[in-house]
């Protein structure tokens, strides 16, 4: 065993054609443009390469191959060649190298046989809903001669028809007992680092420490993410709650409403993309009219009463969908978002606003100024479906080519407000007070540290509420 | 004041992120991000903007601090002149020269007193400042309009300062400033009164006991004793009261005025003095500990763009062939299924078919069809080496072989159809499909395949016995 280990640690890739194995680099390196992936077999035809790093630090070098085609063919050719001397296996790959099969009809499989001699450990990717047949059995012979350490993975184990029993008992059978189970397209963050962990145990001491350094940034980094996309949540939440659409006199309620509708819808679709971006997703990789968020518009809109009763909120019928009217001095906003304040710790700061905003609603309610802005059904939905987003954003792999697909939220019968939602509500009372916060008046925002500091406060609770409500960890 | 180096980063941060978030991209900063990717992620943050803004760009965002700095100068020298008016206010109020050294102190002191009281509730409650900053900023955008300046550098400003928390700290300096120059105001003009004017201090009550004064007298007199200043001991002090005739006048002035101006000094002043470097300290801990909010999408994206996790290294090994055979085919066979139901003399083979072997006619969706025989699943060697020799046999016409159409048609299958379709009898491929998805991808792949081991497109069918969705 050697102490140091010498960085990166390289991991082939192999395995049967169309198993997934770019599928699951995709994944593992977050990045939907690695190679080309497609349902027909002989895909990759080359050998490509990607790192995954730590602080500038190569630590795992990913080998995505060819896929093996004709095994039970690859393995006659190397038995013929075989002189009848005893020889070890790696000096049989080699042998086979160097003749001419392997420059012509297993020139792709040669490849693989290229980066086994030269990798640390393979990954055996295995299509789990496949039938154990011997041609997989093939192949494993034939990796098994190059003397590396196999780490047999099962993808397409979200399937309803995946076998992982009869794989389990062809490996533990092989001798290999080590196997992982892992989805490239439903991903697992923890199956990702039940993955790392298992290499642990699996390889040579020295590759301990990289690994663990591995484990832990990415773990860091998952974190850093939830947070960022709580921010954004928050963010879009607070705009859109202190948001207001001024009624003039020559505009009709009705196309103040609409004004309001259309400038709600544009936050939240900014929002909804920007939430796939932090999970580097594009939405463009997929076409136009794939992704519920496609065209700039969620395929669901916001004020179809339709989308309020999939996500478990009763429509309320006001005549302008999605708004209310403010008028004048709000009393009840008032009290509460001074309760809220003094829950927020900012007691005095709170009392003080709240004295501004009654000054500047009695101006309003004198000079005959009214206003719409979002109804609480509307926060409410754009809270759990931009929360439904996360969710499904967390749980797809990079290698998934389907729409991203936003699960029914569980509490559909449930269609009180939750304690998750009053929670969040709260918050953003306080913003229904602050008007300015959505709006720069002139040159300058007004108050952005008491805003910034909303935010944060609301992407505390909602870090919270994901994780404990929602199960988003 | 002068800008903070921490806090002119952070500034500049910002001034790209409010950039680049109406989607301007610099060019260069590709570039300039691929040479920062070995620093830590904050400090690459910093040095990315560092690089990025033209020095022009980084002077204007300077504006706002020196026109900061204007206005407290103006104030500082506004608030010293008050200071001053404010003593000889106090002062003019002296009838016949005789003035009340306690009510002289409590209008000069007192409600600096309170304030600083104030202040020291509030400095111990977190957030109170937050509201404030806006009347702050309201300042600056007045300031900047008056000077005609980039708004965006303003901007800036306003979200990097917002960011810090350090406002109750900025706000406290600024108290306090203003504060200990309307007490120097104070102190330079009482101590040019007292040397121009001759005053005589005295006190009064009318229902204290006199004791009262003459130990807050001495009190007041501790520190500054310490000095060694000359001040009025208990007997100065009860002679100096309203009424009595001191003996020594002169030497009682000059004891009562020395009390008077080290009182200012050191129970007005000085607080404030300390109070403001206090201010300063703590303002300049949090701006030199300022970093980018990396918990904001934007600034989390950027850490990853700068400490990526991943990096590609390309191809290694390339694929010799340039070009691959593209086929193109029609839509669907329906017509071999006829064919097949109508053929009489045929040999039943498994192509890696997954389920019972031999299966159940209706289980293939062939409930016509007279098979003479049942040859073998095709699973692994073995089996394939006795369909080849089976099929060889010159009796069988028709050789139907069962594949999986969800399977994959990969180059051993291919050669497999090839070798059988080199037999005498004729070969045809029938697909059973389980799954009813969209699949004219895999049924294009099929007929690819078939191509390449020679078989006519006529005689490859597939059948849809779908049962159930593939979930995943
Ligand atoms: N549902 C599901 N589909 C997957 C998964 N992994 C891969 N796929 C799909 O399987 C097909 C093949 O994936 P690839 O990644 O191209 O497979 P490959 O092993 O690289 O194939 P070759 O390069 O052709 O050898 C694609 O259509 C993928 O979308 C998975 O875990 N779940
Ligand atoms: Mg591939």
């Amino acid at each position: 065993m050697e102490p140091k280990a010498n960085l990166p640690l390289n991991i082939a890739v192999v395995g049967h054609t169309n198993v997934g194995k770019t599928s699951l680099i995709r994944t593992l390196t977050r990045r939907n443009s690695f190679g080309d992936v497609s349902s027909s077999p002989g895909t990759t035809r080359h050998v490509e390469s990607q790192v995954l790093m730590v602080t500038g630090q190569k630590i795992v070098r990913l080998l995505d191959t060819p896929g093996f085609e004709d095994s039970i063919g690859l393995f006659d050719t190397i038995e013929t060649l075989d002189d009848g001397r005893e020889k070890l296996g790696i000096d049989r790959l080699a042998l086979f190298l160097q003749s001419k099969e392997a420059a012509s009809s297993f020139s792709q499989e040669a490849k693989v046989i290229r980066q086994l001699l030269e990798c640390d450990v393979a990954f055996y990717v295995i299509d789990a809903r496949e039938p154990v047949l011997g041609k997989y059995q093939d192949e494993l012979r034939i990796i098994s001669l190059a003397a590396k350490p196999i780490f047999p993975l099962l993808n397409f184990v979200a399937s309803d028809n995946s076998r992982v029993d009869q794989w389990t008992k062809l490996l533990k059978a092989l001798n290999l007992h080590t196997s992982m189970q892992f989805d490239s397209v439903a991903y697992d963050f923890f199956a990702e680092q039940q993955l790392y962990k298992k290499m642990q145990t699996m390889l040579a001491v020295g590759w301990q420490q990289p690994l663990e350094l591995l484990i832990n940034h990415r773990l860091e980094a998952w974190q850093d993410l939830l947070i960022a996309a709580a921010n954004r949540v928050a963010t879009l939440l607070i705009d859109t709650a202190s948001y207001r659409q001024a009624i003039t006199k020559d505009t009709s309620l009705a196309s103040s409403a609409k004004q309001l509708q259309q400038t709600i819808r544009k936050k939240e679709n900014t929002a909804a993309l920007d939430l796939l971006a932090l999970f580097k997703f594009q939405s463009d990789d997929y076409g136009a009219n794939l992704l519920p968020v496609s065209e700039n518009s969620w395929k669901l809109d916001l004020f179809d009463p339709k989308t309020l009763k999939l996500f478990g909120i009763k429509a309320t019928s006001t005549a302008a969908k999605g708004a209310v009217i403010g008028l004048g001095i709000d009393m009840a906003v008032g009290g509460v978002s001074l309760g809220a304040a003094a829950a927020l710790g900012a007691l005095l700061g709170g009392l003080w606003q709240t004295g501004k905003q009654f000054g500047r609603e009695a101006i309003a309610y004198v000079s005959g100024e009214r206003y719409l802005c979002a109804e609480d059904n509307t926060l409410i939905l754009i809270w759990r479906r931009s929360t439904s987003l996360t969710s499904a954003l967390r749980h797809r792999g990079h290698a998934a080519q389907k729409p991203v697909m936003i699960a029914k939220p569980q509490s559909e019968a449930n269609t009180e407000e939750t304690t998750a939602d009053q929670q969040v509500m709260l918050s953003l009372k306080i913003a229904r007070n602050h008007p300015q916060w959505s709006k720069r008046q002139g040159l300058v925002e007004f108050a952005p540290t008491a805003k910034q500091r909303c935010i944060a406060a609301l992407t505390t609770i909602i870090i919270a509420q994901w994780r404990e409500t929602y199960n988003i960890q | 004041m002068s800008i903070n180096k921490q806090l002119m980063r952070l500034i500049q941060c910002e001034y790209l992120r409010l950039e680049e978030e109406t989607g301007v991209i610099r060019a260069g900063s590709k570039e300039i991000e691929r040479q920062l990717q070995q620093l830590p992620a904050e400090q690459a943050i910093v040095e990315r903007a560092n690089r990025l803004l033209s020095i022009t760009e980084k002077n204007s965002l300077q504006a706002p601090s020196r026109h900061y700095r204007q206005l407290s100068i103006a104030l500082l020298g506004f608030f010293g002149i008050l200071g001053g008016l404010a003593t000889v206010e106090v002062f003019s109020g002296v009838e016949q020269a005789s003035a009340n050294f306690f009510w002289i102190l409590l209008a000069l002191l007192g409600v600096n007193a309170i304030s600083m009281f104030i202040w020291l509730l509030l400095i111990g409650w977190p957030n109170s400042a937050d509201q404030n900053d806006s009347w702050l900023m309201s300042i600056q955008a007045w300031l900047s309009r008056k000077s005609s300046q980039d708004t965006s550098a303003l901007r800036a400003w306003q979200q990097a300062i917002s960011t810090t928390g350090g406002q109750q700290w900025h706000l406290s300096v600024i108290s306090h400033g203003l504060w200990l120059a309307f007490l120097s105001g104070t102190l330079v003009m009482a101590w040019l009164l007292l040397s121009m004017r001759q005053f005589d201090f005295v006190w009064e009550t009318t229902i204290l006991s006199g004791d009262a004064f003459v130990s807050i007298s001495q009190w007041l007199a501790t520190l500054p004793s310490l000095l060694g200043i000359q001040l009025p001991t208990a007997s100065h002090v009860m002679v100096s009261r309203v009424g009595e005739s001191p003996q020594d006048p002169d030497e009682l002035r000059i004891l009562w005025s020395n009390l008077l101006l080290s009182s200012l000094a050191i129970y007005g002043l000085l607080p404030r003095a300390v109070a403001l470097l206090f201010a300063i300290f703590a303002r300049r801990h949090h701006w030199n500990n300022v970093l980018p909010d990396v918990s904001t999408p934007y600034y989390y994206q950027l850490k990853m763009r700068l400490s990526p996790d991943t990096v590609a290294e390309g191809i290694v090994d390339d694929d010799a062939e340039t070009c691959h055979q593209t086929h193109n085919f029609s839509a669907s066979n329906t017509a071999t299924i006829a064919k097949l139901q109508q053929l009489d003399d045929v040999c039943l083979a498994g192509l890696e078919y997954d389920g019972e072997w031999p299966p159940a006619l209706s289980a293939i969706g062939l409930d016509d069809l007279a098979p003479i025989m049942f040859s073998v699943n095709a699973i692994d060697r073995s089996s394939r080496e006795q369909l080849l020799s089976e099929a060889g046999n010159n009796s069988i016409r028709n050789i139907v072989l069962i594949a999986r159409f969800e399977a994959a048609p990969d180059r051993g299958i291919i050669r497999l159809i090839r070798q059988l379709n080199s037999k005498p009898a004729t070969l045809w491929l029938l697909l059973i499909q389980h799954r009813s998805q969209q699949t004219s991808q895999q049924w294009h792949d099929w007929l690819s395949a078939a191509t390449d081991a020679q078989l006519p497109q006529q005689q490859v069918g597939r059948l849809n016995i779908g049962i159930g969705n593939d979930g995943a």
